[in-house]
């Protein structure tokens, strides 16, 4: 069982614009071991989401890739129409940035979270709800049978995005993929959302890709922690927070707001493309 | 968790709008009075039975092209049948051959368009391409070769008229259903294994329900009036049986010998349909495209 869960090999997708090819992905190296936590950090435009996209395949398919994606030993980049279907349904949940743009809103909450159950596995109607029922209550759902007769609309953000939790992990996934899951929400819904994830996750003995800007946040919730630039992993590791190597993360973590050294102005950060492409040439050299 | 403890404080603040009065709120007072209209026109329709006070099929040679009287309050006809009990048993084929049409077209139309707006590439490009050539004709003239091909009568108007509007849903929907299909929720529903059919049937369709409706009354209106034209010019509903379009047409031959109640009370009642149809169509439509 040395085969982590998931293992990305110098991975690269290219999109076609009018100017020939652009490198949006540049040879992404990423591992995540069964039951582990790994966070993938860097900022806006980075590669972080498009990463994601690639594990689910839901890429365009104008895009060009190469390199490799394999979940549990299998390839996902060559996976069949009912092996990718199972493979997105039931061992990837998905746990979105906006809870609400991703549930259908003229269904009522029970019918989103049974709605795969029922229909993708054969699970009786009321045995779905009962599970659905049980999951938002684990999930800080109060009143969850209550919850189950209403309409999107009438929850708050942070209520949803329980839901949309709760319906991740009624498909039993080994692999959670989390893209910015507590952005869209204030800041004491955010810490109870990443609480659950958290304590879910460690009950499952789920392995996450947290995918966040908030480097405290991901340092706290995840055991190792991936850094991209440029459609690049810069750096990962254990300790990137407390000791990082990479001038961008060092950057990065300095730039953050800090309540003891308060600063007329927030650092702007100096690292740029063309620091990087030296900084690449010297390091091959 | 603020809104935790208030639903358990007050769960019933959290209950559903009930659908009537969204209903009544999208129609507006003109609608609503539309509505209303229709709703009679469609009851004594259904009554006709009862309500028409003589056998709409039974000539009285003795008291033909009479005016208008207690006796008969809209006069009689050139063969002498009473007008009202006419435009009474008329007005059911009226109601219910445009509203075949729509049913029909609507259904086709929304399956072509789910189809399209779900596939996308070449099968969207296929299916539009056809419903602009069918755009491009008039409904009247796929009616005409309808006729030409099976004969003049009711049911082949209807399907030569099913197969015209089709488009008229179909390029409606197709868009809509295209800004749905790429909507977040929908590829959740995906990730979440669901198949595409399901998704379209059960995630998508749901979400279109109030443009179907406001597109399908929208084309009602101009169903009644081809059903008419044709029953006009002959190749619709045939004598003796009641239909406005045919009153219209007996009674302009009536009226060039002075007796204008036929085709004045029939075209009326066409034109109430329509416009009764054409108004709630409008207010569905204008509240469709700017959701509450």
């Amino acid at each position: 069982m040395s085969e982590p869960l998931l293992r990305i090999q110098s991975f690269t997708a290219d999109v076609p614009t009018a100017n020939g090819p652009k490198r949006l992905l540049n040879g992404v190296d990423l591992e995540v071991d069964a039951g582990e936590a790994v966070a993938l950090v860097g900022e806006s435009g980075s590669g972080k989401s498009l990463t994601t996209r690639a594990i689910l395949r839901l890429l365009p398919a104008s895009f060009t890739t190469s390199g490799a994606i394999r979940y549990a030993g299998d390839d996902v980049l060559t996976m069949g129409r009912s092996a990718l279907r199972t493979f997105r349904g039931r061992e990837v949940g998905m746990i979105f940035q906006d809870p609400r743009a991703h549930i259908n809103p003229v269904h009522r909450i029970d019918d989103f979270l049974t709605e795969a159950l029922c229909r993708g596995r054969g699970v009786p109607r009321a045995e779905a709800e009962e599970r659905a029922v049980a999951l938002l209550a684990d999930v800080g759902v109060r009143n969850p049978a209550q919850r189950l007769r209403q309409y999107p609309h009438q929850l708050s953000g942070g209520l949803l995005q329980r839901v949309l939790i709760a319906s991740v992990l009624l498909a039993e996934p080994r692999l959670l993929l989390a893209d910015e899951p507590t952005t869209a929400l204030d800041v004491t819904a955010q810490s109870d959302v990443m609480a659950i994830i958290e304590e879910q996750r460690k009950e499952r003995g789920l392995a996450l890709l947290f995918i966040t800007h908030d480097l405290e946040l991901a340092a706290a919730c995840t055991e190792r922690m991936a850094v991209m630039y440029a459609g690049e992993i810069v750096e990962q590791g254990a300790d990137v927070y407390e000791n990082p190597q990479h001038p961008y993360t060092r950057e990065l973590l300095a730039a953050r707001p800090s309540i003891e050294h308060r600063s007329e102005r927030l650092p702007v950060l100096t690292y740029n493309r063309t620091l990087h492409e030296e900084l690449k040439e010297t390091s091959i050299a | 968790m603020s809104t935790t403890t208030l639903a358990t404080t007050a769960p019933s603040v959290f209950r559903p709008a009930r659908r009537t009065s969204t209903f009544v709120a999208r129609l507006g007072t003109l609608g609503v009075i539309a509505a209303a209209v229709l709703a009679v026109i469609i009851v004594v329709a259904i009554l006709a039975p009862w309500v028409a006070p003589y056998d709409p099929d039974q000539p009285d040679l003795l008291n033909v092209l009479s005016g208008p009287s207690w006796a008969h309050w809209f006069g009689t006809d050139a063969l002498g049948r009473d007008i009202l009990s006419r435009l009474i048993w008329g007005s059911r084929l009226t109601l219910v051959g445009p509203g075949l049409v729509i049913v029909l077209s609507t259904v086709i139309g929304t399956v072509l368009a789910l189809t399209a707006a779900w596939f996308r590439g070449s099968v969207d490009t296929v299916i539009s391409w056809v419903l602009d050539i069918m755009f491009a004709v008039p409904g009247i003239v796929f009616a005409l070769i309808a006729v030409a091909l099976f004969g003049p009568s009711l049911p082949t108007v209807i399907g030569g008229l099913v197969i015209a509007y089709v488009p008229y849903v179909g390029r409606v929907v197709r868009g809509a259903a295209l800004r749905e299909r790429s909507l977040p929720y929908v590829s959740a529903a995906w990730l979440q294994g669901q198949r595409g059919i399901s998704i379209t049937t059960r995630q998508i369709l749901p979400n279109l329900r109030s443009i179907i409706v406001a597109q399908a009354i929208s084309s009602l209106g101009f169903a009644v009036v081809d059903i008419a034209a044709m029953s006009f010019l002959g190749l619709g509903v045939q004598p003796p049986t009641a239909d406005l379009g045919l009153m219209v047409k007996s009674g302009f031959d009536s009226a060039l010998r002075g007796f204008f109640t036929e085709a004045e009370s029939a075209g009326c009642l066409i034109v109430v349909i329509v416009l009764c149809v054409t108004v709630i169509g409008d207010r569905l439509t204008a509240s469709a495209r700017s959701p509450k």
